[in-house]
């Protein structure tokens, strides 16, 4: 909210510069976004005017010539196109060198002696806009009349505008009166209240004799005050009255608009004046809309309600939409003579519920949804109804309308002064809180001070041992405070948060438990950097095309769809990251074909079987790995380039992850068959590894013969991996031998096979593939696998002949098994 | 007979140290020690002709012998060392090239948001607080609710939500993506008994307009803390101790009012400016102090809710941006860089 200086030293005193009191507002809670000043510059270049005669330019009929007295010996004399001047008019003349808003740019400018087809002009008569008051270029600016020429602007329309940035629980500071009250509390001092009384004629009427309401929806509207206000005469609002509502960014419509809109800014409590003459009947209802009622609203818009929506009615019809816009049917307008005159209170959530429903933001609704209290209403419907009376020269019914429905006692907080200092680690007073709640408005429930004084007298350190607690009443316009929490910051917050102790932690230190799935998690991520894995981080959501393309689509019923993505061509809940990695290693090796290698570890969704609202749906954590392009970037020591391939990323999966993997043929659709193998740890699945496939090649656009990706369910992962400490094995005493052996087999036959068949012989200490080859020289259909073989004996040094004997027993196991024959012997 | 011995010895002397300044290799060297020094070199030969001497001759020129066989021995010593170095320097000219650059293997990297995240979380680590994590789809019963924001509550608009769909029932909007990593709170209170300390950092997502500031998924680092007796000067001292392990040890910490729901008191911390030392600069816009977390004591309610009894627990609560963080400490001017996936911008921060 802009919270003008002028405005707000009407009810307290600023008695220091402005920016220490930003400053200060801004520690205890309230945020001044910034500061805007008018007529900082205007000096001595910018005063009052008067017209002194009008003569016609003589090259255009738009243009007049003013004489001006500017306070000088000598007038001046300006061209000036404006239409509303008058001779006998203050007006703000602005002199050679003075800065003003172009209005066709916007921009500052600085006025320069002109002519003007023919005519010399030594300054200028200035529009509010010109002088960055407001964006008003209808016409000149018109001052009082009362002002003498040449007094400096800034004397009379200089000031300063607090810009608020307010949280949601504070709506009383949507108002100068509430602001004030925050600088009171933080300056020490106290706020003058608005008057709010008025005189009322002997003759008037009563009001129940006029008017009368009936508040059909009691949970709904919790106060409806109002009162007739006659023989109002309609036209513009004196000037500092559209001053003050232009800097607080209201546009002035007429004297009665201005005034509700006055004391909305002013107290905080929004009011609405219906022009009596135009409401059927002497009852207003506050009831629901009904379905398929319409009501053309003071925009003009002719808004559909139901029956969700609160409205005021007559009999004839809803004729204000209730706490958000008036209708267009009871306006007030330059014909109107008597207003009905209404200050209410309606529940926060139903105005946030229609105004949501309507898609209609106004600064009413914008007050009434973050809670005001129902006491201020009356006050602001006297304040209004004492302007309307001195502004407009309205005649007041006696009495006002007042239904009640919602009244609550005043709540009435207690606060332990050994709690308080409990909270903020330091002992404060009864006298020193209570002088800081006073300030803001709280009201002291106290014992009778004698009871006090008696026991005191009788016992002197009664005083001191006793657990002094303060009992207060939060101010009627404060809807936030309503535990002792609450007042506890309100005393700390004006106190000052920087005044206030801070210590570490003494308290117990939490026992300590090691979570083994983030340890594996790091000690993963760790790893993949280690092998020259970058890591990447994608957006949770993703398209079909994309899950369907790497075969992640749930089935409809499981696939997770956001209802308002931000990007509509991305509304899922991603199942599979493999997308995104591919899509990262896609958009890198556009730009970087050599060699790409990522990783992303993130979590995916599905709907549960039989989702209930209640429960979770499955989330879990994948990671995904992929290399594409080159082995190792071309350098001094890489000449050749060689492209990677199957085996560089499963070289890259055992490495980073501390469990040992066994990988068996599979199918994945997304993944090329023949180059594809699922992941698993003591027989549980745990993920995929292969090469891609042409589609997903030409839908991420990879090369597909050198592009390899996997996918592991980390949780998986994690109920497979055991951290406890490795226990001691015996290191071999004997020295061990080793053969190599060439082996022909079948051309589909695993090495694994083989290698577990060799590894199953006491006497074999390590299997390793050291040679595969298929092509010329072997028969059709066969590939030759060459293992060297580790053999070693706990019991002793093994001779030649053992491991002959050794390697016999091994072939014939091949050979009986998985016939598979010796190709030659190598030696 | 003596002097005679004498001049042989001092002779001998000259000789041996001319011959040794003539050596210029090791092996000549080598050849110059076997001559003088060796078991049958000159020395030992001298040395071994006293047996005829009168018992003071053979003690004046066994001294004198040995004196000699000292001092060649410490200057044959240095110009070894000498002949060593000169032969080192000589082999360079002709050895490999050390400045080529080495055999690396590929160089990963982490995620600058990990980088943050694991630096924050060590930074509370030897104050007690431990890491957990938790769900990104969240009910809007821990997202908002049991935080004290009810529905309609007008504080809901400081967390635009993204919804998810929820096909079995239209009508209810019961999941959404966590517009804050704070249902933790909830969670792990409901699960755990105090003391607790956590630290929860994950990703956080709200439906707002991206711009260099902001991204509509993010992470956010949460953190809690409960026992009996914690109060807002726990918060202060744990807070600033987290700020100084971040920014360094001479920055100051200031808490200003701030409002959160959840929290009462509420409050926001800001640093002094790391940049310019809280004079002023374009990355404190000229205040002097960055924002850098939003915090407050845990709000009775919450703790109500979960089934603490306010009048035993209390307890603070914190929250903070992580790639903000990053982005302010070095000098990342753009957060939508972060979820591009660029390796220019992701290999940047690793140590290298």
């Amino acid at each position: 909210m802009k919270v003008p200086i002028s405005w707000l030293s009407d009810y307290v005193d600023i008695d220091m510069p402005i920016e220490m009191l930003s400053h200060k507002l801004t520690m205890s809670g309230l945020e001044i976004g910034s500061i805007d000043t008018i007529g900082g510059d205007w000096g001595d270049l910018i005063v009052v005017g008067r017209i002194l005669e009008i003569n016609p330019h003589p090259n255009a009929d738009r243009l007049k010539v003013p004489l001006i007295d500017v306070g000088q010996e000598e007038p001046v004399s300006v061209v000036c196109g404006a239409p509303n001047i008058r001779v006998g008019q203050n007006i703000a003349y602005a002199s050679e060198g003075a800065k003003l808003t172009n209005p066709k740019t916007g921009q500052l400018e600085q006025l320069r002696k002109a002519e003007i087809r023919g005519i010399s002009s030594l300054g200028m008569v200035c529009s509010s806009m010109e002088l960055g008051i407001s964006d008003d270029h209808q016409g000149i600016l018109e001052l009082d009349q009362e002002l003498l020429p040449g007094t400096p602007l800034t004397d009379i329309l200089g000031d300063q505008i607090l810009e608020t940035e307010l949280t949601p629980n504070r709506p009383d500071c949507l108002s100068v009166v509430g602001t004030a009250y925050e600088v009171a509390a933080l300056t020490d001092q106290d706020v003058t209240y608005p008057d709010t009384s008025y005189f009322i004629g002997d003759s008037a009427d009563e009001i129940g004799s006029v008017m009368e309401v009936f508040v059909e929806e009691p949970n709904l509207c919790l106060r409806y005050t109002g009162t007739v206000v006659r023989n109002v005469q309609v036209g513009p609002s004196p000037s500092w009255l559209t001053n003050r509502l232009e800097r607080a960014g209201i546009r002035p419509i007429n004297n009665v608009v201005d005034i509700t809109n006055y004391v909305m800014m002013e107290l905080g409590q929004p009011l609405h004046a219906f022009d009596r003459a135009k409401v059927t009947g002497n009852t207003i209802y506050v009831r629901s809309a009904k379905d398929k009622e319409i009501l053309k609203t003071l925009d003009g818009q002719v808004r559909n309600l139901t029956k969700e929506t609160l409205v005021i009615a007559d009999v004839s019809g809803p004729i204000g939409l209730a706490g958000i816009m008036g209708g267009a049917n009871t306006e007030v307008d330059d014909a109107t003579n008597d207003v009905f005159l209404e200050a209410a209170n309606f529940s926060a959530s139903s105005i946030r519920q229609s105004r949501s429903l309507l898609n209609l933001n106004t600064e009413a609704s914008y007050r009434f949804e973050r809670v005001l209290q129902p006491e201020l209403a009356l006050r602001a419907l006297k304040r209004a109804t004492k302007l309307l009376v001195e502004i407009c020269n309205g005649s007041v019914t006696r009495g006002h309308i007042d239904v009640y429905p919602g009244k609550t006692e005043p709540q009435n907080i207690t606060v332990s002064l050994n709690k308080l200092g409990r909270m903020l680690g330091a002992e404060f007073s009864y006298s020193q809180v209570l002088s800081v709640l006073l300030k803001l408005g709280f009201a002291e429930l106290r014992q009778p001070s004698s009871v006090n004084d008696l026991i005191d007298t009788l016992d002197p350190s009664a005083a001191a041992n006793r657990d002094y607690s303060l009992t207060v009443t939060p101010p009627y316009w404060r809807s936030d405070i309503n535990i002792e929490e609450d007042v506890v910051e309100e005393f700390a917050r004006i106190f000052g948060y920087d005044n206030l102790p801070s210590k570490r932690l003494t308290s117990e230190v939490p026992e300590f438990t090691p979570n083994q799935y983030l340890e594996l998690k790091e000690i993963v991520r760790d790893n993949l950097v280690g092998t020259g894995m970058s890591e990447m981080v994608s957006y949770v959501v993703t398209s079909r095309e994309n899950l369907r393309t790497v075969g992640a689509w749930p089935d409809s019923e499981r696939a997770m769809k956001l209802l308002n993505p931000m990007d509509q061509t991305k509304p899922w809940l991603r199942s599979s990251l493999l997308g995104n990695l591919c899509e990262g290693l896609a958009r890198n090796h556009r730009v970087a074909p050599s060699g790409v290698r990522m990783f992303e570890i993130g979590h995916v969704f599905t709907w549960a079987m039989n989702q209930s609202h209640d429960d979770l749906p499955n989330e879990t954590e994948h990671l995904v790995g992929g290399i594409t392009g080159l082995r190792s970037n071309v350098s001094i020591w890489q000449q050749a380039e060689e492209v990677v391939d199957f085996f560089d990323l499963k070289g890259i999966l055992e490495h980073a992850l501390p469990v040992k993997l066994n990988f068996s043929p599979a199918d994945h659709p997304a993944l090329k068959p023949g180059g594809c193998a699922s992941i698993s740890v003591n027989g549980a699945e745990v993920g995929y590894i292969g090469q891609i496939n042409e589609n997903v090649a030409g839908f991420f656009e990879l090369p597909k013969d050198r592009t390899f990706i996997f996918e592991v369910d980390l949780e998986a992962l994690s109920n497979t991996y055991d951290n406890t400490p490795k226990l001691f094995e015996s290191v071999a005493r004997f020295p061990s031998s080793a053969r190599d052996i060439a082996l022909l087999a079948d051309k589909q036959r695993s090495s694994a096979e083989i290698e577990s068949i060799i590894g199953a012989h006491k006497l074999v200490e390590d299997v390793l593939p050291i040679d595969s080859y298929i092509g010329d020289g072997i028969p059709e259909g066969t590939k030759s696998l060459t293992y060297r073989i580790i053999f070693q004996s706990e019991t002793g040094t093994l001779e030649s002949g053992d491991v002959d004997k050794a390697q016999r027993q091994i072939m014939r196991s091949l050979k009986h098994q998985l016939n598979v024959d010796e190709r030659f012997h190598v030696d | 007979m003596t002097n005679n011995n004498q001049n042989t010895l001092e002779k001998l002397k000259e000789e041996a140290r001319s011959a040794l300044a003539e050596c210029e290799s090791l092996a000549s060297l080598e050849e110059w020690r076997i001559n003088y020094l060796g078991r049958r070199g000159a020395i030992s030969t001298v040395m071994g002709s006293l047996g005829g001497l009168d018992q003071d001759s053979r003690r004046t020129l066994g001294k004198a012998s040995n004196d000699l066989k000292i001092l060649l021995q410490d200057e044959y010593d240095d110009k070894v060392q000498e002949v060593s170095v000169s032969q080192n320097a000589e082999n360079q000219v002709t050895g490999i090239d050390v400045t080529l650059p080495g055999r690396n293997p590929p160089q990963g990297s982490f995620h600058p948001t990990t980088l943050i995240v694991r630096e924050i979380a060590a930074a509370f680590a030897p104050m007690g607080f431990r890491v957990v994590e938790g769900p990104e789809v969240e009910l809007d019963t821990y997202n908002f609710q049991k935080l004290n924001i009810p529905a309609d509550h007008p504080a809901r608009d400081m967390w635009n939500s993204l919804w998810v769909d929820y096909p079995n029932d239209p009508d209810l909007r019961p999941f959404l993506l966590r517009t804050h990593t704070s249902p933790m709170q909830i969670r792990v209170m409901e699960q755990e008994t105090p003391p607790i300390r956590v630290i929860v950092p994950g990703k956080a997502f709200r439906y707002e307009a991206t711009d260099a500031t902001h991204e509509w998924q993010f992470t956010q680092i949460e953190g809690l803390a409960i026992d009996k007796g914690i109060g807002f000067a726990d918060l202060k001292g744990t807070l600033d101790a987290f700020a100084k392990s971040i920014f360094g040890e001479t920055r100051k910490t200031r808490f200003r009012c701030d409002f959160f729901p959840f929290v009462e008191p509420g409050a926001e911390m800001s640093i002094d400016c790391f940049k310019c030392d809280g004079e002023g600069c374009r990355v404190c816009s000229h205040t002097g102090w960055i924002e850098i977390l939003g915090a407050g004591m845990v709000h009775p309610e919450v703790l109500r809710g979960v089934g603490y009894d306010p009048n035993i627990y209390s307890g603070f609560a914190f929250g903070m941006g992580a790639e903000r963080i990053a982005m302010l400490r070095q000098g990342i001017d753009d957060i939508r860089h972060f979820y591009a996936n660029d390796l220019r911008f992701l290999k940047q921060f690793s140590q290298q």
